[in-house]
């Protein structure tokens, strides 16, 4: 209860925004966390941080019951979460306090058009072909504002990293 | 470490984020899993920033009911362990059920306590009929056996009393699932206090070189700073002089030796009532420590001389000077370069060196 306790604002803010229903959003929050409680050798401490583990799952949860509630055509499945979990330990950056916060005052300073990119992808999780349609841009267009806001945020987790050094 | 691999200009962005359509994603994926180092860099560079977006946003507090849920939940699973796998062993079963019935066979023979003892600290005090109720313990012993637990059974009974009354069922419960748990959390707190020691470590000896690169960096940024202030000068310089050089009007005197101590030096002055002046020297003896070269403006109105600045030498005896427009050179007559203490006179005072007149 004490891992719980000291990551669920986190967690269930990302729940929330992904799936926009308070309700819903409760429902995945317990689902994740009896699943950690289930099956804790799901997560391995030497393959990464616990917030990394817990964010992987709990969007690929969410994503996974919105694309079901909404039946989208396209239903991709993959990475699937293990892969993804896979990939995320992959990340040797901690995700400290100071770095949350310069990533987020960067996302607040990035153009209007390259903050949407990156909020639909990620929260949303539409692919780029699926943004290209749902924006009325070119391909090209989407993917280049895409590499251009991850620029700046990855500027931005570079200077936090210096900082709080 | 391969580094010129060629997928490092994948979309590694891309992958992070999730936006990457399956056919896409696969190849990457797997890439990954060869363990290429640079793509893997790269790759976490990108998988960094798309968990920090979902880390970034404000919290939200979900309510109370979910964490009296998860409670109720952790407890439940406490008491409950999951069943394990089924068991082929059937021995165990079949000396119990042959003792049990041996003590029923004892107790309608003869009204004598007797002890049975079967595997898994099963206790069976006095068994008299083997009724229904005898066997629906016999079914119960056999769940507990099963589930591992060792449970202590009183069975008692009377010759006059044919039908076993339930009884009491004393069950000790270990829990060994909850065993199983904390020891795998302790287990796991060790890891991470090793990983944390090993952090910190690394931390400390990151600390250390990163102080000595800013330290090194820093003071060859002053460095360059430096050189690029004087760079910057002299650029401005050539900026001025061309500008004296091109302007419309611009007339040009010869200064030449006018004193013994001069010996062959010459020098040339360029200047306009827009361009300002330009006076370039050649073979320019050395001066003593405390002396410079002045340039002095000679006019026909009042004061008739004034200065027109320090004469800046270089190690080969070159002169230059470089001035903005002034109203002195509008009615200049001539121009005439001494030596002054250093940093110059008011008023001219030393030797007359080098004179040209307009």
């Amino acid at each position: 209860m004490a891992l719980y306790r000291r990551y669920r604002l986190r967690i269930f803010a990302l729940v929330l925004r992904i799936l926009l229903d308070r309700c819903t959003a409760e429902e995945v929050l317990q689902d994740l966390f009896q699943r950690l409680w289930d099956h804790p050798e799901k997560y391995d401490s030497s393959k990464g941080e616990l917030l990394s583990w817990l964010l992987t799952v709990a969007r690929n949860i969410s994503l996974d019951h919105k694309r079901k509630e909404s039946r989208r055509a396209s239903f991709y499945v993959y990475p699937d979460v293990e892969t993804q979990v896979e990939l995320a330990s992959l990340t040797e950056r901690r995700l400290d306090a100071e770095t949350i916060h310069s990533v987020r005052q960067v996302l607040d300073t990035l153009p209007e058009e390259q903050r949407r990119v990156l909020e639909l992808s990620y929260f949303e999780g539409l692919t780029h072909p699926e943004l290209a349609e749902t924006l009325g841009e070119s391909l090209g267009t989407v993917k280049t504002r895409i590499r251009l806001g991850m620029q700046k945020l990855k500027h931005a987790m570079s200077l936090g990293l210096l900082q709080s050094k | 470490m391969n580094s010129n691999c060629e997928m490092q200009n994948a979309d590694w962005d891309g992958l992070a984020l999730g936006a990457l359509p399956p056919q896409k994603a696969a190849p990457l994926v797997a890439h990954l899993r060869t363990g290429c180092d640079p793509c893997r860099v790269l790759f976490s560079q990108s998988q960094a920033v798309a968990l920090a977006l979902g880390a970034s946003l404000p919290g939200q507090a979900p309510g109370q009911l979910v964490e009296d849920k998860l409670a109720a939940y952790v407890r439940k699973a406490s008491v409950a362990p999951k069943p394990p796998p089924r068991q082929n062993n059937w021995a165990p079963w079949m000396l119990a059920a042959a003792s049990l019935a041996f003590a029923a066979w004892i107790g309608y023979q003869q009204p004598v306590p007797v002890t049975v003892s079967i595997p898994q600290k099963i206790e069976i005090e006095r068994v008299v009929d083997p009724n229904p109720e005898l066997q629906k313990r016999i079914r119960e012993l056999e769940l507990s056996l099963a589930q591992k637990r060792p449970v202590e059974i009183i069975v008692a009974a009377t010759p006059a009393a044919p039908v076993v009354q339930p009884e009491p069922v004393v069950v000790k419960v270990e829990d060994p699932e909850k065993d199983r748990q904390l020891s795998f959390y302790r287990e796991k707190l060790q890891q991470l206090e090793a990983q944390y020691q090993s952090q910190q470590k690394l931390l400390a000896e990151a600390q250390q070189t990163k102080d000595k690169r800013i330290e090194q960096m820093t003071g060859r940024l002053a460095g360059l700073e430096v050189e690029a202030a004087a760079q910057r000068k002299i650029l401005e310089d050539y900026r001025n002089a061309f500008r004296t050089i091109e302007s419309i009007g611009m007339r040009q005197v010869e200064l030449a030796s006018v004193d013994r101590a001069a010996q062959n030096s010459s020098a040339r002055a360029l200047y306009s009532k827009q361009g300002g002046l330009l006076v370039v020297a050649h073979d320019l003896p050395k001066l003593p420590g405390q002396k410079c070269y002045q340039l002095w403006i000679l006019r026909k109105g009042s004061p008739s001389i004034v200065s027109g600045g320090l004469i800046k030498l270089d190690s080969q005896g070159r002169g230059f000077l470089q001035s903005p427009p002034t109203p002195a050179l509008n009615d200049a007559t001539g121009f005439a370069i001494t030596d002054e203490p250093v940093g110059g006179s008011v008023v001219a005072r030393g030797h007359k060196l080098l004179f040209g007149a307009i």
